[in-house]
């Protein structure tokens, strides 16, 4: 050995075995142990989130116009990129579904970056609620967890720009920097090494472990960049399975509890709650539509539709800084808001597999609905159409309801027909899974069960619906035929529109010292139930408020002092 | 700052290096202001205004050793000695040791509530404060032995006292084996620069990759004293404990080694694979050796050592062993564990020199397997004594004795699995590499050395693996390194 004559070469020689030892190594580890457990979910829960960068590895390899679908798993489960290629009249575009289960934007900002140097031509970005939900200070364990998996795979020239809107609480918590990146490496090899050391061990294929081509394969389920099965699942990830129609299979006390409690819980935490302040998570989705926008991407900014069921059970004002945000994003000349939130083509709950997310069906009214505004984007990019393409006409609240519960004299009364539930209420949803039953040959609606069990406030409450025809403004004055099924005093709420009409606290009763039928025209309070028509349709809406009430009858009159008797 | 934080290797230790190396080149006077200068930075770094008590011990011996070797009266000497451990002994005991006297007279107070109340002083242990008074104080006494003359230099003896590499958590080092190497500007050695990067590599692996991810099962099972009936569990979180300290201590002292190397000082070694030691001397020739060689000398020795007869031996070593635990921190518990281990020392002592024990080494055939009992019951006590060394919980200790003795008589793999943490394929097989590379390295010895000075293709290969070992295999909660408590 020469070693102290000839210094130099040694070390040049110990560098690069040193150097080809670690680099095959690295990529084993990489390739073989960390990245397919990081996919699959075994190292982060919903693994999708490493993803991203092979997503934007592929799409940078292709020439053509590319949409890409933005946000958290209420994108991943109502985009279907197969779905536009057929609705759409543009040709020649890559549509990639990017969402990413419980991501918001501050989650997100982390590889924006990568994303907005695709310059894709479209960005379909997720506002929603959860947009604009409380995020703790510094963040719950799981959200650093996924932050840090967003990071694991970044490219090591990232900007880190998005490291200015950090919470100063997170930043240390965080894989950033050359520290991060070698404890990001540690974090996730650490524990993939260990998964797959008894696999090893028994010689098992572990391929077999997550092979995405089956049909029913695990939702976290990732192809590999390299897989035959990759651009198929960038258009369109394997979705959810449908809740409710898993509930509606097990009867309809498990649908009643789907609806009632379950949903009461899932409305209850912040994640699906606008704080209602400028927040991070706010700070974050302007960072990235600025981040956007700078490299002269479109931006759409899509307000998902929800479940019409959790719509409903919303307490007035819940979801108002929503709106206020909706109003100012229409507002903001870097995107196009779209917001569907409201709108009455995704008022059934078939939509939806659960109160969120979309079902099947869901997709492809989604995708319909989303058609011609991304085409118009495109247009304006140059981008080819078909000419002469008809879109999919899209079924609206209106339509579904040519039959009105009623419609509304100009004068005069009108009896409301209960007899033909399904017609008056189909399109809501609001009789599935909650405590008001009606019986189909008398149509009367009764609140069951009988448990006497009541409540102060319309929140969580069963709430039914009849909305009527109206072509004149006026005034309308309301009779109940009410009966109280157990002898004792049941009573209601009622508002027009969603809003809860004054009529005291206890509501409308049915009980007047007797169990017989009794007609009420007013309140607790002694208002009387009326409402102002302005020439629309307008809903009338009853919510429990003591279970066991009866509703036999509905009489709606323009006549102040006409008094309905039986 | 200590050796794991990134910044030592990034900035700290490079800027040194190249400081002291190239910009005062073959210059001993700047190069040792650097040091001093850097050393100073570093320990400001790991422990704030404790700084002060380094340059009090250190001003306060440079002074004493000066007068020590000026006077020509004994009685003088013998005054001024005593003034030096007095001021020494006494930062230790009221920085290390006066909350556990604190303590243990508030468990008289509580049998005699007449005495008065006493809180406790709650003063933060400064940082390697057992290490540096232990080496100014083996100064003072071998200037007073008149073994060496005092150093001529302050900076020099300053950066003695304070050499950044050592500091923390030794090797404890010896005056002159220090001054031997400043005497001449300090140079870098082609040779020395290799075993420094190898030295520093194994340090990093041994704690990084080896006692941070076993100090994960060690801490499931002896911070909250789960299922410690159970002797499978309580085996495996000893044998994890003992691999932990040993990996996470030598590393320290490989790492503070490979870091002097760089700076042209070859620190004296503090381990020789102790695991593969046949006896309980054996243990300590290869266990601390810094700390117990300094023991030997200036305690065990001034106590009369081996030369007045066995009782005074027995009392001597007893003696010694007790302060030796208690040096490593303020809790009865590693008196105990001095207690012990100086009990083994006698035991062996008494048995060793019975007739039949050595008739029976003399005979051929029984050597070797005298040797491997030898072997294993040695390592078996030394973990059981690694017990009393990790479970401060009196209740929890005995019940981990318990579980280790198979008192309990349950021996339940899997309900230990359940106890540990999630990771367990990893930290077995860390565990198995372990064992195999100690054994290695017992048989072969000096495996840094050969590795330095053998072929870059090995060398290159041992980086390589050693570089993603610590990249993908660093467990995400990191210790600290236990000796820094100390």
């Amino acid at each position: 050995m020469t070693v102290e004559r000839q210094p130099s070469t040694w070390y040049v020689v110990a560098s690069i075995v040193c150097l080809f030892v670690a680099a095959p190594l690295t990529h084993v580890i990489e390739e073989e142990i960390v990245g397919p457990r990081l996919v699959n979910g075994t190292i982060v829960e919903l693994g999708r989130y490493t993803f991203i960068y092979d997503a934007v590895e592929y799409l940078d390899s292709k020439s053509e116009a590319t949409v890409l679908a933005v946000g958290s798993s209420k994108m991943r489960e109502g985009f279907d990129g197969g779905l536009l290629v057929k609705e759409s009249a543009a040709r020649g575009v890559i549509y990639a579904n990017l969402g990413v289960a419980a991501d918001v934007p501050y989650f997100r900002m982390t590889n924006i970056e990568a994303i907005a140097n695709l310059q894709p031509d479209v960005v379909v970005l997720e506002l929603g609620p959860n947009s604009l939900s409380a995020l703790e200070s510094p963040l719950k364990q799981q959200d650093i967890d996924r932050m840090n998996a967003m990071l694991y795979n970044r490219p090591l020239n990232l900007k880190r720009d998005f490291e200015l809107y950090l919470d100063e609480e997170d930043t240390p918590l965080l894989n950033l920097g050359a520290k991060g990146w070698a404890n990001s490496k540690s974090d996730m090899g650490f524990e993939a090494i260990d998964d797959a050391l008894p696999f090893e061990q028994a010689g098992v294929e572990e391929e077999a472990r997550w092979d995405c081509s089956n049909p029913l394969s695990n939702v976290r389920c990732v192809p590999s960049v390299d897989s035959p099965l990759f651009p198929a699942y960038l258009e369109h990830p394997p979705q959810f399975s449908n809740a409710i129609e898993y509930y509606k299979s097990l009867g309809s006390d498990a649908l009643a509890e789907f609806y009632g409690a379950k949903l009461d819980a899932y409305l209850a935490t912040p994640y699906h709650q606008p704080e209602g302040t400028f927040n991070k998570n706010e700070h974050a989705l302007e960072f990235i539509i600025d981040e956007l926008v700078d490299e002269g991407v479109n931006v759409l900014l899509l307000g998902l539709p929800y479940n019409p069921v959790l719509e409903e059970r919303l307490s007035p004002g819940d979801w108002d800084y929503y709106n206020t945000t909706v109003e100012r994003f229409e507002e903001d000349a870097r995107v196009h808001m779209f917001d569907l939130m409201w709108d009455p083509a995704f008022d059934d709950e078939a939509l939806f597999n659960d109160f969120t997310h979309m079902s099947d069906e869901g997709e492809r009214r989604l995708m319909q609905v989303l058609a011609p505004e991304i085409d118009a984007l495109l247009a304006s990019r140059g981008v080819s159409m078909v000419s002469g393409h008809t879109y999919t006409p899209i079924p609206t609240h209106t339509d579904q309801h040519t039959i009105y519960a009623a419609e509304l004299p100009a004068t005069g009364t009108v009896h409301v027909n209960l007899s033909n539930p399904n017609e008056i209420t189909s399109g809501y949803g609001l009789f599935n899974g909650h405590t008001w039953e009606v019986d189909p040959q008398s149509g009367w609606v009764t609140s069951t069960p009988e448990a006497d069990v009541s409540q102060n406030g319309v929140s969580g409450s069963p709430q039914i619906e009849y909305c009527m025809n109206s072509t004149i403004s006026t005034t309308y004055w309301v009779w109940l035929l009410l009966y109280p099924s157990g002898g004792r005093s049941d009573s209601v709420y009622v508002g027009l529109d969603g809003e809860l009409l004054d009529l005291g606290r206890r509501g409308v009763q049915s009980w007047e010292g007797a169990q017989e039928p009794v007609w009420r025209s007013v309140g607790d309070n002694g208002n009387r139930i009326f409402f102002y028509s302005s020439g629309e349709a307008a809903c009338l809406n009853i919510w429990v408020r003591e279970d066991g009430v009866v509703i036999r009858d509905i009489v709606i009159t323009t006549d102040e002092h006409l008094v309905v008797e039986a | 700052m200590d050796f794991t934080t990134f910044g030592y290797y990034t900035w700290f230790l490079p800027a040194v290096v190249v400081a002291v190396m190239v910009l005062a080149r073959h210059r001993k006077a700047p190069q040792m202001g650097l040091i001093l200068l850097a050393s100073y930075v570093f320990f400001w770094l790991a422990s704030g205004w404790h700084v002060i008590l380094l340059a009090t011990s250190t001003c306060a011996d440079w002074v004493i050793a000066k007068r020590i070797a000026a006077s020509d009266d004994q009685k003088t000497k013998k005054r001024l000695l005593i003034a030096t451990l007095t001021l020494n002994l006494g930062l230790l005991a009221t920085f290390k040791y006066l909350d556990m006297l604190i303590d243990t007279y508030g468990l008289v107070q509580l049998r005699a509530d007449f005495l008065p109340h006493i809180p406790r002083a709650e003063l933060l242990l400064p940082v390697g404060i057992s290490f540096y008074t232990f080496q100014t104080m083996s100064y003072s006494i071998d200037v007073y032995r008149g073994k060496y003359p005092p150093y001529a230099s302050f900076v020099d003896f300053a950066a003695y006292a304070a050499f950044f590499p050592q500091l923390v958590a030794g090797p404890i080092v010896r005056a002159d084996h220090f001054l031997e190497q400043i005497e001449e500007p300090l140079t870098m050695k082609e040779r020395n620069f290799r075993l420094a990067l190898t030295f520093i590599l194994y340090g990093l692996v041994k704690k990084v990759v080896f006692a941070d991810n076993v100090a994960l099962h060690v801490d499931a099972v002896f911070t909250e004293g789960v299922d410690l009936g159970n002797t499978a569990l309580v085996w495996w979180a000893t044998l994890c404990f003992g691999i932990q300290i040993y990996c996470d201590f030598s590393a320290y002292s490989d790492i503070a080694i490979g870091s002097a190397l760089l700076l042209g000082i070859r620190l004296p070694e503090n381990f020789k694979t102790p695991y593969a030691a046949r006896s309980p001397q054996d243990f300590w020739r290869r266990w601390h050796i810094s700390l117990s060689t300094w023991l030997r000398d200036y305690l065990y020795i001034s106590l009369g050592g081996s030369r007045k007869g066995q009782r005074r031996l027995y009392i001597a070593l007893m003696t010694t062993m007790a302060l030796g635990g208690l040096w490593h921190g303020a809790s009865w518990n590693f008196v105990l564990w001095g207690v012990v281990h100086g009990l083994i020392l006698i035991g062996h002592r008494l048995l060793v020199a019975r007739p039949f024990v050595q008739e029976a080494f003399e005979h051929k055939r029984l050597r070797v397997p005298l040797v491997v009992t030898g072997w294993f019951v040695t390592q078996v006590l030394i973990f059981l004594t690694w017990l009393i060394f990790r479970v401060e919980d009196t209740k929890m200790l005995i019940e981990a004795i318990s579980g280790f003795l198979f008192f309990q008589g349950e021996f339940d793999v899997a309900a230990a699995r359940e106890v540990l943490p999630e990771v367990q394929h990893l930290t077995t097989a860390l565990v198995v590499v372990f064992i195999l590379m100690h054994g290695i390295s017992g048989k072969i010895g000096r495996l840094r050395d050969r590795l330095s000075e053998g072929s870059p293709i090995l060398w290159g290969v041992f980086a390589g693996i050693s570089i993603v070992a610590m990249l993908y295999l660093r467990p995400s909660v990191s210790s600290e390194f236990i000796y820094f408590r100390f």
